[in-house]
């Protein structure tokens, strides 16, 4: 039931490429006061992560997209905690690692992009000091040496006369710089996985297609979790996409199948849903409902509700089957029966 | 009252709502002017949509707030139907506040988290002396019905509804005086994509059946083509295109909206699309460029681009366009012109009506 028979039909030539990241069923739960049943905000989530693939998580907000990506990291906010499943960085166990041993695994084998670099970065110390704390903690280097890697990884991401940016405070800064510095940062102690998570949401259309050729030119062959809301933005970078709604994985495919041929009735509204200009249409088709929140208590397709194929057997959760070489959570994938 | 002075490029009677040459500028520390709208002149007519689209900073929420006469304009002028309402003070104001409301953005930020949505919504009724409580009431509760929430959501307040249950909220408040005009002020940018829809289909039903003129400020220019008759073009303060949505994302003149159509991501597997990616950040508007504005970021640009400020000038009916260069950048044009693409199995689009 993993990714990794949903390969088989892919030639975008990672196939034999190892599995670098195994996620297994993963279950991030909060307690929630007012109610006796807890919460999940991610539900049993599984995916492979392949060398040199950039898997995209698409969701909208209260997914569980980020809360999957924070997992990760062993970022998991209190009171949240991952109660079940395991995450494997190649054969070792990461979900579990005591906070010394995690700090390491940070930076030095996953690099993480957030969303906001204003707060990202620490705003009272200059760009140079903080790259050069990543550095000098991961990396066996005297102080002048880590500055020189600082300078070098501000060059490398396209920031203009990097040198004087050692000395800059992120206000400094504009937000697209900011952007790339968080990407420098990312990637300093050349993590073998990247995360980022919402990285070019904050910026502009012109800045944000800077931060797209970045990640295409510097990071075509990296492997990458893209996690983001916008179908657009993950067509652009990812090799796969793996659909999230209420805390689950509801499809996954390559990009070029779930875009050109979506399978999951969520999929298909938020394709329906999206404005673009390179398509006539009258009216945009959109999802009716809202998704559900931490408090609503879910039975069933948690899509049901706003689905409009749903019928009687969507009482009961659909699991994430493979169909076709793909991987979909639906009774009745494309509305068939 | 002051139709005599209009100026030849942008006098058109049939405007309801108007900017004419509005220029806003606000004092920095240090003695500087920032300068946030540069003589934008831009007309809503009756029943139509117009979409101003540019980035941050571009201006564009400036001129949504000085519209409403929240901000004095350093110049030009404000007309609402044909009236100059610039320097009008408040009393006189408020006839114009009853035709000409605003949504804002942030729906949460908008809306009083203590008020129940009664009040919310009778609070322009109540300004404006609408009735007795139980005309109110009533029309508290058509208004919520053609928002489409339910009857007991009066009762209720803000934090019991999701973000695009409140957006409505908004939308049912701003209509509440029967407006002849409506400024929607990134309308939907706090919103997820499947909700997005809604309201924006929300905002044309409305217009389409109360006849309303509309004004759509929004920075993602797919949206905006989907909702506008008519597109204007902000960069740094100042309009730099505008035009008939189709015509203007089909057939872009200026090189900044070539660009921004070339920036915007197309859910659509294309593998390494070619587009035009600017380089640099927009510049400050405190310390605006020489000549054209967007010549430092410009590709074509030309030594004249950096002397000498290009006019904004029609170059058909509804079509302007301020670039020395128009029409001449080079662009992968393929990308985005108006096609009738079969869209990808299972998703749909509606039909018109």
């Amino acid at each position: 039931m993993t990714l990794q028979t949903e390969m088989e039909n892919r030639d975008i030539g990672n196939l034999d490429n190892e599995v670098i990241l195994n996620v297994k069923d993963v279950v991030v739960q909060f307690p929630r006061p007012k109610k006796k049943t807890p919460f999940n905000a991610v539900n049993g989530v599984s995916f492979e992560l392949r060398k040199g693939e950039t898997l995209g998580l698409v969701g909208e907000s209260g997914s569980g997209k980020s809360m999957t990506a924070l997992s990760l990291l062993g970022l998991v906010p209190v009171p949240g905690r991952i109660i079940e499943g395991s995450i494997n960085l190649r054969d070792r166990r990461i979900d579990n690692l005591p906070i010394n041993e995690l700090r390491k695994v940070r930076g030095n084998d996953l690099g993480m992009v957030f969303q906001d670099p204003m707060t990202g970065l620490n705003p009272v110390r200059n760009i140079g000091s903080q790259l050069c704390e990543s550095v000098i903690r991961h990396q066996n280097v005297s102080k002048s040496e880590a500055l020189e890697i600082a300078f070098q990884a501000l060059d490398d991401v396209g920031i203009p006369s990097a040198r004087d940016r050692l000395e800059a405070f992120p206000h400094e800064l504009s937000g697209g710089l900011r952007q790339r510095v968080m990407i420098a940062l990312a990637l300093i102690n050349h993590p073998e996985v990247i995360i980022a998570d919402e990285a070019t949401t904050a910026l502009d259309a012109t800045i944000q297609a800077q931060i797209l050729d970045l990640f295409r030119e510097r990071l075509a062959n990296a492997t990458m979790i893209l996690i983001t809301h916008d179908m657009g933005v993950a067509a652009e970078i990812c090799d796969r996409i793996a659909v999230m709604y209420a805390g689950r994985i509801v499809e996954t495919g390559t990009i070029e199948e779930v875009l050109s041929s979506p399978r999951h009735p969520y999929t298909m509204g938020l394709l329906s849903a999206v404005p673009r200009f390179d398509i006539r249409r009258p009216k945009l088709v959109p999802i009716p409902g809202q998704p559900p929140t931490a408090e609503d208590i879910v039975q069933g397709c948690a899509f049901s509700s706003r689905c409009k194929f749903t019928k009687e057997n969507c009482a009961e959760r659909p699991l994430l089957e493979k169909r076709d070489n793909r991987q979909v959570a639906c009774w009745f994938p494309k509305g068939e029966v | 009252m002051s139709h005599q002075k209009l100026d030849d490029t942008t006098s058109d009677p049939n405007y309801l709502l108007e900017a004419q040459d509005l220029k806003v500028t606000f004092r920095v520390p240090g003695g500087k002017k920032l300068h946030a709208v540069d003589k934008i002149s831009l007309g809503v007519r009756p029943k139509e949509t117009v979409g101003l689209v540019g980035e941050s900073g571009s201006g564009k929420s400036t001129v949504a707030l000085t519209l409403m006469r929240a901000h004095e304009p350093e110049g030009g002028k404000i007309l609402f139907a044909g009236q100059d309402i610039t320097h009008l003070n408040q009393k006189g104001l408020m006839p114009i506040r009853k035709k000409l409301q605003i949504v804002f953005q942030d729906p949460y930020s908008s809306l009083d988290p203590r008020w129940s949505i009664r009040r919310v919504i009778s609070e322009p009724l109540k300004a404006h002396r609408y009735g007795s409580r139980r005309e109110i009431n009533n029309r508290v509760e058509e208004l919520l019905d053609q928002v489409g929430l339910p009857q007991d959501a009066a009762d209720r307040v803000p934090s019991q509804f999701s973000g695009g249950q409140r957006q409505r909220i908004a939308v049912a408040r701003s209509l509440a005086l029967e407006p002849e005009a409506i400024i929607a002020d990134e309308p939907v940018s706090a919103l997820d994509v499947s909700i997005q829809a809604q309201i924006i289909n929300l905002l044309r039903d409305l217009q389409d059946r109360l006849s309303i003129g509309l004004l759509v400020i929004a920075h993602d220019l797919a949206l905006v083509h989907q909702i506008s008759d008519r597109i204007i073009v902000m960069y740094l303060g100042e309009a730099v295109e505008e035009g008939p949505s189709d015509e203007l994302v089909g057939n872009p003149q200026h090189p900044y909206t070539v660009a921004l159509l070339s920036a915007t991501p197309i859910p659509e597997p294309g593998g390494d699309r070619k587009r035009i990616v600017l380089t640099g950040d927009p510049p400050s508007p405190i310390y605006r460029p020489k000549g054209c504005r967007f010549h430092p970021r410009c590709p074509i640009a030309t030594e004249k681009c950096t002397i000498e400020k290009p006019p904004y000038v029609e170059i058909s009916k509804d079509r302007k366009v301020a670039c020395w260069r128009a029409g001449e950048m080079d662009a992968p044009r393929d990308l985005w012109a108006l096609k009738d693409v079969p869209l990808p199995e299972g998703v749909e689009s509606a039909k018109k009506g």
